[in-house]
C-alpha cells in the first residue's frame, strides 16, 4: 500500500499540470489583488460589487458564478486573511483544485498506464486510496502555496503584508482545507465514474460556480411539497459549507462542516473503490 | 510432457448478449512462446486481459503457476503485460515511466532501470519525452514496463501491430532476447502470422471468441507444408465426389484447382474416384501451404469457397 502511495506521489510531483495550474493561479491572484486594491480605494466600486450578487440562497448570499467578496471596507487595510477568505469562500481557489484533480485522477487511465500496473497489484482499491492520499497532500500543499502567493501578491501590489488574526486565520484555513479536500474527492469520484475528462471538467466547474444551486433549490421545493418544510440541501453539500463558513469560524460552525466533509470523503472514496474493483481496465 | 504454466477451462467473457471469449481452453507450457492468432475482433485482447487480471471472466477458470480462483491474486505480480497500445506518460521520459512502476514494486536496486532500458534497446534515448518516440520505441518501452518486477509470464498483445519492418524486427529481437536470456514464458498475440511464425513455439488459433486449434510449431509446420492439390478443368464437378468420400476440409481455390487439407495419403484413391466419376484430372500432387492460407482455411476465410 505504501508503495502505491509513493508511486502516486512521485507521479504527482512529476506532473507538469501541477506547476502550470499553480502558475496560472498565481497570475490570477496577482490580478485579483490588483482589482481589490482599486476597490478598496474607491467606495463607489466597492458598493457596486456588493450589489452584483445574483441570487441568495438560505441565510447567506451565494452568487451563481464566481464572485470574490472580501470583508473589507473602503480605506481599510487589506489583510492576507481577508483575501484568503474571499477567494476560498467564493471557490475561486477551488477552480484550480478541481481542474488539477480531474487531470490527476484521470492521467493513468487516459494514458493507459493503469494497464501496466492494474493487473499486478493485489487490490485495485489501493490505487484509489493512493489517489486519495495524494490529493490530501496536494490540497494541504496547495493551500499553503495559495497563502504564499497571496503574501507575495499583497507585497507586490499593495506594498505591505498584513496577515490578520493568526488564530482565526488558521482555524478558517483548517476547515476550508478539509472542505476543499472533500471537494477534490468528489471530483475524483466524478472523473473515475464518468471516465471522461471533458464531462467531468464541465461538472466540477459547474460545482465551483454554484450552478447546482438550481438543482438544490428544486429538490428543496419538491421536499417542501411532500411535507419536509424549511429543508436546505445546500447546507448539506460541500460547496454549500465552503460558502457558509464564516471568516472567524466557531466550533459550532466547524463541526457540521467537518461532518459534511468527512461524510463525502468516506462515501466518494468507497464508491470509487467499488467501481474500480468491479470495472475492467 | 512439459510443465503447464497456464491453463484455462471454459474461460468466457460476455458483454450483454455478445460472447467476446467463448469457453476457451488453452494450455501453455513453461518456457513456451505461445502465439495467439486471430483476426481483429476474434477475442484475443479480451482473453489476454483476463489472463493479466485486467478484466474479470464471466465464466470459467484460470489456473496459473498452480493457483486458481481467489488465490490468483497471490501471483498476479508474476505476470507482466503489454495490452493494446503501450500505456505511457507522454510528458515523462523512459526512465521516469519505468521509475513509477519500480516505485510500485519497491525496487531500489541500482542500475535496475538502466538494465531494462538496455534489454529493450532504449539505453541511449536520454531525456527524450516518450510522446516524441516512434511507435516501435513506445512498444519496446511498453515491453520494458512489463519486465519490471521480473515476471515469469509476459503477455504481449499485438506488439508488432502498426510497426514498419524495422520496428517489427526490433520488437522481434527483443522478444527473442527475453526468451534466450531470461527464459520467460511469453504469450504474444498477432494477426501477422508470418512474423509470429518466426518466434512462436506453440500456437492457439482463436476465431469469433472460440479457440479453434492449439498446436506446436512442428504440428503447424507439418499441416502447412502439405496438401493435396488437384488440377481440373471444372473443379466444381469434383465437389460431390469429395463430399461422398467424406472430405470436409477442402477449398476450390480457382478455376482449375482444388486444395484438400486432410487425409493426404489418399491422393491415389481420390484420383481413382474422380476418374470413375468421369472427371478428367490434369494433375494431382501434394504441395505445401502458406501459413496465412492455413489460417484463413481454418477460420472459414476461404473454405468451401
Amino acid at each position: 500500500m505504501l508503495n502505491v502511495i509513493k508511486m502516486d506521489l512521485y507521479r504527482m510531483i512529476r506532473t507538469k499540470s501541477l506547476y502550470i495550474i499553480w502558475f496560472i493561479a498565481a497570475v490570477c491572484m496577482l490580478g485579483t489583488t490588483y482589482i481589490l486594491k482599486s476597490e478598496s480605494l474607491s467606495e463607489e466600486i466597492h458598493d457596486q460589487s456588493q450589489q452584483e450578487v445574483i441570487s441568495d440562497y438560505g441565510k447567506g448570499e451565494v452568487a451563481l458564478g464566481i464572485m470574490v467578496m472580501t470583508p473589507i471596507e473602503p480605506g481599510e487595510k487589506v489583510t492576507v486573511k481577508d483575501v484568503f477568505y474571499g477567494n476560498a469562500q467564493s471557490k475561486f481557489y477551488a477552480l484550480f483544485f478541481v481542474i488539477f484533480t480531474v487531470l490527476f485522477a484521470m492521467a493513468d487511465i487516459n494514458s493507459g498506464y493503469i494497464k501496466n500496473i492494474g493487473g499486478q497489484i493485489k487490490s485495485r482499491g489501493s490505487l484509489i486510496i493512493a489517489k486519495a492520499v495524494s490529493l490530501l497532500v496536494y490540497t494541504i500543499l496547495s493551500m499553503f502555496v495559495m497563502v504564499l502567493i497571496q503574501i507575495v501578491s499583497n507585497r507586490l501590489v499593495l506594498g505591505y503584508v498584513e496577515i490578520g488574526n493568526i488564530k482565526d486565520f488558521f482555524a478558517y484555513m483548517g476547515i476550508q482545507t478539509l472542505l476543499y479536500y472533500a471537494l477534490c474527492i468528489i471530483c475524483m469520484a466524478i472523473a473515475i465514474i464518468l471516465k471522461s475528462n471533458v464531462a467531468s471538467m464541465v461538472i466540477v466547474i459547474c460545482l465551483c460556480m454554484n450552478m447546482f444551486l438550481i438543482l438544490y433549490s428544486a429538490i428543496d421545493k419538491v421536499l417542501g411539497m411532500i411535507g419536509v418544510k424549511n429543508f436546505n440541501l445546500f447546507k448539506y453539500t460541500v460547496t454549500g459549507r465552503i460558502a457558509m463558513v464564516s471568516q472567524n469560524p466557531t466550533g459550532k460552525e466547524c463541526f457540521p462542516a467537518a461532518v459534511v466533509a468527512i461524510s463525502f470523503i468516506v462515501a466518494c472514496t468507497a464508491v470509487c473503490v467499488a467501481v474500480f474493483r468491479k470495472r475492467d481496465m | 510432457m512439459s510443465e503447464m504454466l497456464l491453463q484455462t477451462k471454459g474461460l468466457t467473457k460476455q458483454y450483454g448478449h455478445q460472447k467476446a471469449v467463448d469457453h476457451v481452453d488453452v494450455h501453455i507450457r513453461k518456457g513456451a512462446i505461445y502465439g495467439f492468432i486471430g483476426r481483429n475482433g476474434a477475442g484475443k485482447t479480451t482473453f489476454l486481459k483476463m489472463i493479466s487480471g485486467l478484466a474479470a471472466a464471466t465464466n470459467g477458470e484460470i489456473e496459473m503457476f498452480g493457483y486458481k480462483g481467489k488465490d490468483l491474486q497471490k501471483i498476479r505480480s508474476r505476470v507482466g503485460c503489454l495490452i493494446e497500445s503501450p500505456g505511457l506518460y507522454g510528458n515523462m521520459d523512459a526512465y521516469e515511466n519505468l521509475k513509477i512502476k519500480c516505485t510500485l514494486f519497491g525496487i531500489k536496486e541500482k542500475n535496475y532501470i538502466e538494465e531494462i532500458l538496455k534489454t529493450v534497446g532504449l539505453s541511449d534515448v536520454g531525456n527524450k519525452k516518450t510522446k516524441h518516440y516512434s511507435l516501435g520505441m513506445k512498444q519496446r518501452l511498453g515491453i520494458g514496463l512489463a519486465l519490471v518486477g521480473e515476471p515469469d509470464l509476459l503477455v504481449l498483445d499485438e506488439p508488432i501491430n502498426g510497426l514498419d519492418p524495422q520496428g517489427i524486427a526490433e520488437v522481434r529481437d527483443t522478444i527473442q532476447k527475453l526468451r534466450d536470456e531470461r527464459s520467460m514464458t511469453i504469450i504474444i498475440s498477432s494477426h501477422i502470422l508470418e512474423e509470429l511464425s518466426k518466434i512462436a513455439t506453440d500456437y492457439g488459433i482463436i476465431h469469433k471468441g472460440m479457440l479453434l486449434q492449439e498446436l506446436t510449431r512442428e504440428e503447424l509446420m507439418n499441416r502447412c507444408s502439405e496438401r493435396i492439390e488437384v488440377n481440373l478443368d471444372q473443379p466444381e464437378q469434383a465437389v460431390p465426389v469429395l463430399d461422398s468420400m467424406g472430405f470436409t476440409k477442402y477449398q476450390v481455390a480457382d478455376k482449375e484447382h482444388i486444395y484438400i487439407f486432410e487425409r493426404l495419403g489418399e491422393s491415389a484413391q481420390l484420383n481413382m474416384e474422380l476418374a470413375r466419376a468421369g472427371i478428367p484430372v490434369k494433375g494431382i500432387s501434394i504441395t505445401s501451404e502458406e501459413l496465412e492460407t492455413y489460417f484463413l482455411n481454418l477460420t472459414g476465410g476461404g473454405l468451401n469457397a
